[in-house]
């Protein structure tokens, strides 16, 4: 057996921060649901599930780069390895099998997924090969080419619904203003750290800003595209003066 | 009258499964609310015939105390008609009619004012009551209600002048003593709206633009209060509504509303800018 060269222990320090990140994303996500008072608003939600996206994805390309290396690699404990006080840890290195409790979930999604999808075999859990997958539509079920269809399109078509329902008054603040760069400037916000639009959310008093809206055309009648324009200055501003109250924080404390 | 409020958003898509929540928790169909909000601004220049003096009017300072508080303090306020969905059907007239859709014209085809049959209210909210630690909307609200004659011209008469209407659609239900109304609101659709006064007649339901071009509803529970200034009465209030915020939690998140938002004030900018000058040029002169 050849020993662990430099580059392989790289390349496993690599994953293992990857999966670190991973599980922290993911940990985060689940305690905002669990936790907080109130489901967090949807511009959260969506940026949290795009950054685990992202992590996972980048945790797939550092697997499938080390592939090689990763599947002939085996756990064998040194002579050293304080094996009567860390056993545990001991066993679950050694461990070559899943857990139980995630065989157990994989078995049943692959057996939801045998019920429509050609190639995959539900009963004892395996992929019965690429040999029928390849011309797809056997009895009625998905194939691989199929599949990679439905995603192609259900991603942007994703997209395109939650854009509408969750940002339709928006478009219509910047419609007036900044009618190209209008969704650059999402793009921008949503892709900026989350902190940002943490520290928005609630000087818009906890409401949507559709519902502001809704509110003052209530009180006012006055025409909402005025309305829409004002609530964007009044936001501006108080963008601003946060802005500079941070900074004079900044400079105050030397 | 007072009223305590909350509100929340709910999503078209949600509008049927939370209205069937609603059904479960206030054990009671929900009525549908059909209302035509007329919304009336007072004139700019309704006292500046007493201002007219000039500096002479600054020699009364107590009629100019009085004149500075009753511009300083002008509200929005509307005028509510009950409506069916009959009221609706007039839209094909209507298109042939347009043009002349006066409410307060008299004339031989006056007949059509009697086809919107529903009752007007006039309802005043006033900006609600400042205080932070409060969670919910505490507001001063008065409706009286018309009892006979032509409700426009008597806004009119009163010094105010139209904005603008919607229509209120949605559905209310009671929950304990709470009034629980699941709304949106509908824009009549461009370019048909007079711009001094209330339509005649009301174009198809169908016709109506929604102001949220996602359809999305609002669900505001308000608990009503003869005297808003007892203590004890607003802490009920308060918990019944924080009781249904916890039973509606998942469902809707319910909150009080940004205060300004509900700010019924009219802002008169100019004519405040030209008071100032009035008064510090006279002071200018004595030094």
């Amino acid at each position: 057996m050849a020993a662990v060269n430099q580059d392989e222990v790289r390349a496993l320090d690599r994953v293992r921060q990857r999966l670190q990140t991973f599980a922290n994303t993911l940990g985060a996500l689940r305690q905002d649901l669990e936790k907080s008072d109130r489901i967090p608003p949807w511009p959260i939600l969506s940026d949290q599930i795009q950054t685990a996206t992202r992590t996972l994805s980048t945790l797939q390309e550092t697997l499938s780069e080390n592939s090689a290396f990763l599947a002939r690699a085996h756990a064998y404990p040194l002579p050293s390895f304080p094996g009567r006080t860390q056993e545990g840890l001991l066993q679950q290195l050694l461990r070559k099998k899943l857990d139980p409790s995630i065989e157990d979930a994989i078995a049943d999604a692959r057996k939801e997924a045998a019920r429509f999808i050609d190639g995959v075999d539900g009963v004892d859990g395996g992929v019965s090969g690429g040999t029928s997958s390849a011309d797809g539509n056997e009895g009625g079920k998905l194939g691989e080419h199929d599949l990679s269809e439905i995603w192609l399109w259900a991603g942007p078509g994703e997209s395109e619904i939650a854009h509408s329902i969750f940002s339709g008054p928006e478009l219509m603040d910047e419609d007036d203003d900044e009618d190209d760069s209008g969704d650059e400037d999402d793009e921008v916000e949503s892709a900026a750290a989350t902190p940002a639009g943490r520290a928005r959310e609630p000087a818009a008093g906890n409401q949507a800003p559709n519902m502001e809206l809704f509110l003052r055309f209530m009180s006012t009648g006055r025409d909402p595209e005025v309305i829409a324009r004002d609530l964007q200055r009044e936001r501006e501003v108080q963008r601003m003066v946060a802005g500079k109250g941070r900074s004079a924080d900044v400079a105050g404390r030397p | 009258m007072h009223e305590l409020l909350l509100f929340g958003q709910v999503p078209r898509e949600r509008h049927e499964q939370v209205l069937s929540v609603l059904t479960g928790v206030a054990a009671m169909p929900p009525r549908r609310v059909l209302e035509r909000h007329v919304t009336y601004r007072p004139t700019a220049d309704r006292y500046q015939q007493a201002q007219t003096g000039g500096s002479q009017g600054l020699q009364d300072k107590r009629q100019q105390a009085l004149l500075t508080q009753l511009n300083k303090d002008l509200y929005y306020t509307q005028l509510v008609q009950t409506l069916t969905e009959q009221d609706f059907r007039g839209a094909k007239e209507d298109a042939q009619s347009s043009g002349d859709t006066n409410v307060g014209r008299s004339g031989p085809d006056d007949g059509e004012v009697s086809r919107v049959q529903g009752s007007w209210v006039i309802q005043f909210n006033d900006l609600p009551e400042p205080g932070d630690k409060r969670p919910v909307t505490l507001r001063y609200t008065a409706t009286t209600d018309v009892v006979d004659g032509n409700p426009h011209e008597y806004m009119t008469a009163l010094g105010y002048s139209y904005v603008s209407e919607y229509i209120l659609e949605g559905h209310r239900l009671l929950h304990k003593d709470i009034v629980i109304l699941l709304h949106r609101i509908l824009r009549l659709p461009p370019g048909t709206t007079p711009d001094h006064s209330p339509r005649h007649l009301l174009p198809a339901f169908d016709a109506l633009v929604p102001l949220d071009p996602s359809g999305s509803y609002i669900l505001r529970a308000c608990f009503r209060l003869q005297d808003g200034t007892k203590p004890e009465m607003v802490r009920k209030g308060t918990e019944e509504l924080m009781g249904l915020k916890q039973l509606m939690k998942g469902v809707v998140d319910l909150s009080p509303a940004n205060r300004l938002s509900l700010d019924t004030r009219v802002k008169f900018l100019q004519h405040k800018v030209e008071e100032k000058k009035t008064v510090q040029l006279p002071v200018l002169g004595g030094i």
